[in-house]
């Protein structure tokens, strides 16, 4: 078929990181391409560039880029600037070592809700500790391990959950892109089979009594 | 700059979402946007509104298309007009591209001014954009072929049943190349099961549409498959409520059950497809 | 007894699926079961035969009604069955071929090509020419306005728009926007993705 069997269910992993490549984030360039107001008269020519013209997102950004000061652009260009050693990756407020404490603690208060963390937290965490590992003030071991402490944590929690599954709707505010994608095949899968069985308890109870 | 007709021909589009309200102290955006000030669609719903067509803006519409296209069990609608703003840009950004490194060539060749460095970091940029781009409308457009065939019997019905006012006609649906794909791969899968089974049936058994006896021969939808939605609302929504918890919601019921059930603005839910078709189709929610 | 041949056709079918259903494997064809198929046409004829006979015995009030009514209705069913399981083995062939199709950019299997691991011996006659027209559909869709995205290319989102690859099998020179490359067994390229997502999918070149 068109589309690959495994596609068609639920999004590869690639993709769910492809999606959350398209999301701002602050860097510190170090290369300029803001234009000097004045041209220089001869030999400026030599950082004369022909102006960036990006098609999915506003380009004014890296039109505008001046060495060490901070802008926001997305992350897949970021990555790219970042590869080629144009820039540092400023890490997001909430992956400290402390911040991810304090998301910890609240998911161990709170049996019943997830920690409002950024709906694509797993994968920009996984993505930055990958592409720019040096770019955090903590250490990143640290950091990975408070990750993986959050995450098992969320999914115990996910887990305890899937007792209350039913055949009407599920309430599941602030989980993330990822963990939302892991658990769409199961969930969905329960869902329906549920669905289909008090559909088909619904039609017996009405034959008897009729 | 990029003004021409096409986009303003797009303006007046029914299924772009750049509408927006007017808003005096919004600045003007930036180059490669087109702005118009439009109080002929519907005066009574939008008055003064701002129509607004930007690269980003329609990216972003095609990113949340494509992800309620391979989340949602029914094909939805085509959107000619984006589609077709966003192929125009490929074939733009390809030229362009070439143009900026051919240039590029030719100064390297005659050992002029020596190429810049941000030259190259600029096109390894666009070139990475470019591909992004492709992969999106790749990837949504070979989901979309799949339902075309996936659903193959049930889409020829659509179009025998016209005159209903409930169903979007197939012309609608589908692009044209989805609508001549859809009929010629009909035709030639019809031709592969008349000559291998269906026309050494006795006459009484060669239909292939059979929706009787045990098993319907056509696939339709499964409309009340669950599906995980994000409630995105939209601003100052007359249908919205205060719902038990202060939040701004919608509410849906689920008719075989007889429950009702709270949309909050900015939840996640699961939810069966027919309960949440309507509010997808109003861009009120998003499949994620 | 009645409806056995076909529940083999659909056993075969299922293997078929389930050795296709794997994630990263490339999608085959096992032989087209011809005599099978022709076994159960044959059988369907034969019932038809038998229902014909039962309906006039009915008629004629020769035998009682209700053993007779249901021996009519098994056998109406029995033909129905065989014709569904037909067309499901038939369904989940053509599906099959669908992907090939897609997968190998359609023409390679048709021309006999390297990297084509479908035996075209294994489809029917009638397998054969389907997939010579979808692949034509497909050549057709997949030029005009639609050239530039390449809809028969890599369903997975790019990440490097250039990337290491090593040569697996020799495969000549390509040309490319950024010169040629002669692709030599063992050796390494610096090149940009899309240029060679082909010589990737069909197993000459390998990303490091």
């Amino acid at each position: 078929m068109s589309l690959p069997d495994q596609l068609e269910s639920t999004f590869s992993p690639e993709e769910i990181q492809f999606i959350v490549e398209n999301e701002p984030i602050r860097i510190f360039p170090r290369v300029t391409t803001r234009k000097t107001k004045r041209p220089l008269p001869m030999g400026g020519g030599s950082n004369e560039s022909v102006r960036w013209k990006l098609i999915t997102t506003d380009d004014h950004n890296v039109n505008n880029m001046v060495a060490m000061q901070s802008t926001e652009v997305t992350l897949w260009l970021a990555l790219l600037l970042k590869q080629q050693n144009k820039c540092s990756i400023v890490a997001p407020s909430w992956l400290t070592l402390k911040e991810l404490d304090r998301s910890i603690q609240y998911e161990k208060t709170h049996v019943d809700r997830f920690c409002p963390v950024p709906w694509n937290w797993l994968v920009l965490a996984q993505v930055l500790f990958k592409r720019a590992p040096e770019h955090f003030h903590d250490p990143v071991h640290e950091l990975r391990a408070k990750v993986q402490d959050l995450r098992e944590i969320r999914q115990l929690k996910v887990l305890r959950g899937l007792r209350h599954l039913n055949e009407s709707h599920l309430q599941l505010d602030n989980l993330s892109l990822l963990e939302i994608n892991e658990l769409r095949p199961f969930i969905v899968d329960v869902m329906d089979k549920l669905r289909q069985l008090h559909t088909a308890k619904g039609t017996m109870e009405d034959e008897e009594e009729e | 700059m990029d003004i021409n007709i096409d986009d303003i021909l797009a303006d007046l589009d029914r299924d772009t979402t750049a509408v927006e309200y007017s808003d005096p102290s919004q600045q003007l955006p930036s180059d490669g946007t087109t702005v118009m000030m439009n109080s002929s669609i519907d005066p009574n719903r939008y008055k003064h509104t701002q129509i607004e067509i930007s690269p980003e803006k329609d990216f972003k519409q095609l990113m949340r298309l494509w992800r309620n296209e391979r989340c949602s069990p029914e094909l939805l609608p085509y959107p000619s007009l984006l589609m077709s703003r966003m192929l125009r840009r490929v074939q733009e950004q390809m030229d362009h591209i070439e143009n900026v490194s051919m240039g590029f060539l030719e100064e390297y060749e005659s050992l002029e001014p020596a190429p810049t460095p941000n030259n190259k970091l600029q096109l390894l940029c666009m070139e990475a954009e470019l591909e992004r781009v492709k992969f999106v409308i790749r990837s949504y457009l070979r989901c979309r072929l799949n339902k075309v065939d996936k659903y193959m019997l049930y889409l020829r019905q659509l179009n025998d049943n016209e005159d209903d006012p409930g169903i979007t006609p197939l012309n609608e649906l589908l692009s044209s190349h989805e609508l001549h794909y859809h009929e010629k791969h009909s035709a030639i899968l019809l031709k592969l099961l008349n000559n291998s089974i269906v026309k050494h049936m006795p006459p009484e058994l060669q239909a292939i549409n059979d929706t009787e006896g045990s098993v319907s021969m056509v696939d339709e939808p499964n409309w009340n498959k669950f599906v995980f939605i994000y409630v995105k609302g939209i601003p100052n929504d007359p249908l919205l409520e205060e719902g038990e918890s202060g939040k701004p919601c919608y509410t849906v019921s689920i008719s075989d059950l007889n429950e009702d059930v709270e949309l909050s603005i900015g939840g996640i839910y699961v939810m069966p497809y027919s309960v949440i078709r309507d509010l997808l189709m109003q861009e009120k929610i998003e499949l994620i | 007894m009645y409806g056995d041949l076909a529940n083999k056709l659909v056993l075969e079918a299922k293997r078929t699926k389930q050795l296709n259903g794997r994630n990263n494997q490339r999608y085959a064809l096992p032989m087209y079961h011809e005599e099978l198929v022709q076994g159960i046409l044959r059988e369907v004829t034969q019932l038809k035969r038998n229902s014909e006979f039962l309906k006039d015995q009915q008629q004629l009030a020769l035998v009682d009604d209700k053993i007779s009514k249901c021996q009519y209705f098994v056998t109406l069913l029995c033909m129905e069955r065989n014709k569904r399981c037909l067309l499901a083995y038939q369904k989940v062939r053509s599906d099959i071929l669908n992907s090939l199709a897609w997968e190998n950019n359609g023409l390679d299997i048709m021309n006999g090509l390297i990297g084509a691991e479908q035996d075209t011996s294994d489809l029917s006659h009638q397998e054969q020419d389907y997939l010579k027209e979808y692949t034509d559909l497909l050549t057709e869709l997949k030029s005009g306005d639609l050239a530039d995205i390449d809809l028969s290319g890599s369903l997975t989102p790019p990440s490097d728009v250039f990337i290491d690859v090593r040569v697996l099998k020799d495969a000549g020179e390509i040309q490319t926007e950024y010169g040629a490359f002669n692709l030599i067994k063992d050796s390494q390229f610096f090149v940009r993705q899309s240029d060679v997502e082909r010589l990737i999918q069909q197993g000459y070149l390998q990303k490091i």
